[in-house]
């Protein structure tokens, strides 16, 4: 169990030197400062005071990055090993396919929720230093769904990378996610109004499809609305390691059939 | 060498290419087949600045209603809510709201919330569909109001609806009411509107505010007069094709007119005023309004609406 935990750490510290070698990160954080900056500075009608739209703005840039480096990095983590042949003397090592993927993913995961972690403080700073509210409860609730949205995405990404080429993966998991980002709140409705083929695909949609737009707390923490009750957030997180769970499994099944 | 001698030919060509950008406006100016954009948001945009506009001003409403979305009132819930509806304009009651749906409210009621978030939604269980459960727990809300302090948080808003379609009137009206509420300062409110004015002259809406808020807020009678009277001349042609708030915006154009002739008592120009009201208007209130300010004890009614 040590030497299974030990080579898990191993190949989890390797994901996340490598987000870090890559700089993915300083740059998201230069782009996400260059936006900001003059929202920051700026008033309207010479009027100055409205901080929403800053907070607004900068939840958004930290949900698209976040879901950005979540996918980036889940999706970079097998088929650059396929291509060079590094993966042949990783599984010559006593290694199992089966930690490989757990060790991989759990790699992604920690340098997906550390940037996550990295934005959310800042932004923290940011308002605190704005309007004199430092890290109220329902901002570290939308950290902790959010952090349930990094392991779902990092999720499906891997999946997608054991079946589809890399660019294919990285569109069709954006699609579906953005997809269900927007429209996953409306299927019930949507759903009610199809006709039979298409009420019937929705409905399977609405059941099996990521449903990530339940980690969404934006308006939540821009609007000061009141903290979720803790059993709703507990069964989001629920949500969250199950769906992720699935995914695994289903990429497992799917890595330990195939022919390297 | 010979490669450096074809490099160096690019610089008459580069020439000729700058020249002839210069001298073709300026030779064929008018037979030229572009037009010339106002600015570099209408080149990039045309149209689509209106569709722009009226996104910023929705949510500018979204913000209104503390971040309770269109999807939230209907998309979920199912339900309608009528309520009487005044939310920016206490004063301009012929004044529609940002979002264009069948939502109502009623009175002042700022800084108030009621129940949108345990109708249909909260009759689904964790047993009966989990993920909608979830869903109406995390995102739906209570119908809200933001308190009036808080108003400027529209301000950003409202300010890119303004810059993406500078026609729109309904932008205007809500910017310069937020503004002036926001601030006190009037001023700001009216050079907007003012601005608004110079891109669609013929709006009634808009020298109707500047009537309102020059009167209200700088108490400048003159001036108000002046803008009523614009109001009433621009209100005119759409009230005679029957459009009911041009109808509206003319009878309260007569009315604050006939409001300011009284104060100043100037009977000959409150009588022609009530002659044209009872001619267009005879069983309005406001036209009722205007016939009691001609009795010699009457006016009381007259001096704010």
């Amino acid at each position: 169990m040590i030497v299974w935990l030990r080579q898990v750490r191993a190949l989890a510290a390797l994901a996340v030197l490598e987000l870090y070698r890559r700089k993915d990160l300083a740059v998201v954080l230069i782009l996400s400062l260059l936006i900001l900056c003059p929202l920051i500075f700026f008033t309207p009608f010479g009027i100055s005071g409205a901080s929403r739209y800053v907070n607004e703005m900068a939840m958004l840039l930290i949900w698209i990055f976040s879901a950005v480096i979540a996918l980036g990095v889940s999706a970079r983590l097998f088929p650059p090993e396929f291509e060079s042949r590094t993966i042949f003397p990783l599984l010559a090592k006593p290694v199992g396919r089966g930690t490989l993927l757990v060790g991989k993913y759990l790699g992604a995961c920690a340098a997906s929720l550390s940037a996550l972690l990295l934005f959310y403080l800042a932004y923290g700073v940011l308002v605190g230093v704005r309007q004199g509210v430092w890290f109220p409860v329902v901002f570290l609730q939308a950290l902790l769904l959010h952090a349930g949205f990094v392991i779902v995405v990092a999720a499906l990404g891997l999946l997608g990378s054991l079946v589809l080429t890399p660019s294919a993966n990285l569109t069709i998991c954006a699609l579906l996610v953005g997809g269900m980002f927007f429209y996953g709140q409306r299927l019930p409705a949507l759903v009610a109004a199809q006709p039979p083929p298409a009420n019937a695909i929705l409905g399977l949609i609405h059941w099996i499809g990521p449903h990530v737009e339940f980690f969404d707390m934006r308006r939540r923490v821009v609007h000061e609305w009141p903290p979720l009750p803790w059993r709703v957030c507990g069964a989001v997180m629920l949500y969250a390691v199950a769906y992720a769970t699935v995914c695994l499994l289903a990429a497992r099944s799917i890595f330990m059939r195939k022919k390297v | 060498m010979r490669n450096r001698w074809l490099d160096l030919l690019l610089l008459p060509a580069l020439l000729a290419v700058v020249l002839l950008a210069r001298t073709l406006p300026a030779r064929y100016g008018t037979a030229m087949p572009q037009v010339p954009g106002d600015d570099l948001l209408q080149l990039v945009l045309g149209d689509a600045r209106r569709q722009l506009g009226q996104q910023m001003l929705a949510q500018a409403d979204n913000y209104y209603h503390g971040g309770v979305t269109h999807a939230d009132c209907t998309g979920l819930q199912g339900h309608e809510h009528h309520h009487d509806h005044e939310h920016h304009h206490d004063h301009a009651h012929d004044h529609d709201h940002a979002h264009g749906h069948d939502h109502h409210h009623d009175a002042d009621h700022h800084h108030t919330s009621h129940d949108h978030g345990t109708g249909t939604e909260a009759s689904f269980t964790m047993r009966h569909d989990p993920w909608r459960w979830i869903s109406s727990h995390v995102h739906a809300q209570h119908h809200r109001h933001i308190a009036e302090e808080q108003f400027g948080e529209l301000l950003p808003w409202l300010w890119a609806a303004c810059r993406a379609a500078p026609d729109d009137i309904q932008a205007r009206l809500t910017a310069a009411y937020v503004i002036e509420r926001v601030s006190g300062e009037a001023h700001t409110a009216i050079r907007l509107l003012e601005e608004g004015l110079e891109v669609v002259p013929d709006s009634p809406e808009l020298a109707f505010s500047l009537g309102e808020m020059n009167l209200i807020r700088l108490k400048d009678e003159a001036t108000a007069e002046q803008w009523f009277g614009q109001s009433l001349t621009n209100s005119a042609p759409r009230a005679a094709q029957g459009d009911e708030d041009a109808r509206l915006l003319t009878i309260r154009s007569l009315h604050y007119l006939a409001v300011l002739a009284h104060r100043r008592n100037d009977t000959a120009r409150l009588q022609e005023l009530v002659r044209q009201a009872e001619a267009e208007y005879p069983t309005h209130k406001l036209t009722q309004a205007m016939r009691r300010m001609l009795r010699p004890e009457g006016g009381g009614s007259g001096s704010r609406q």
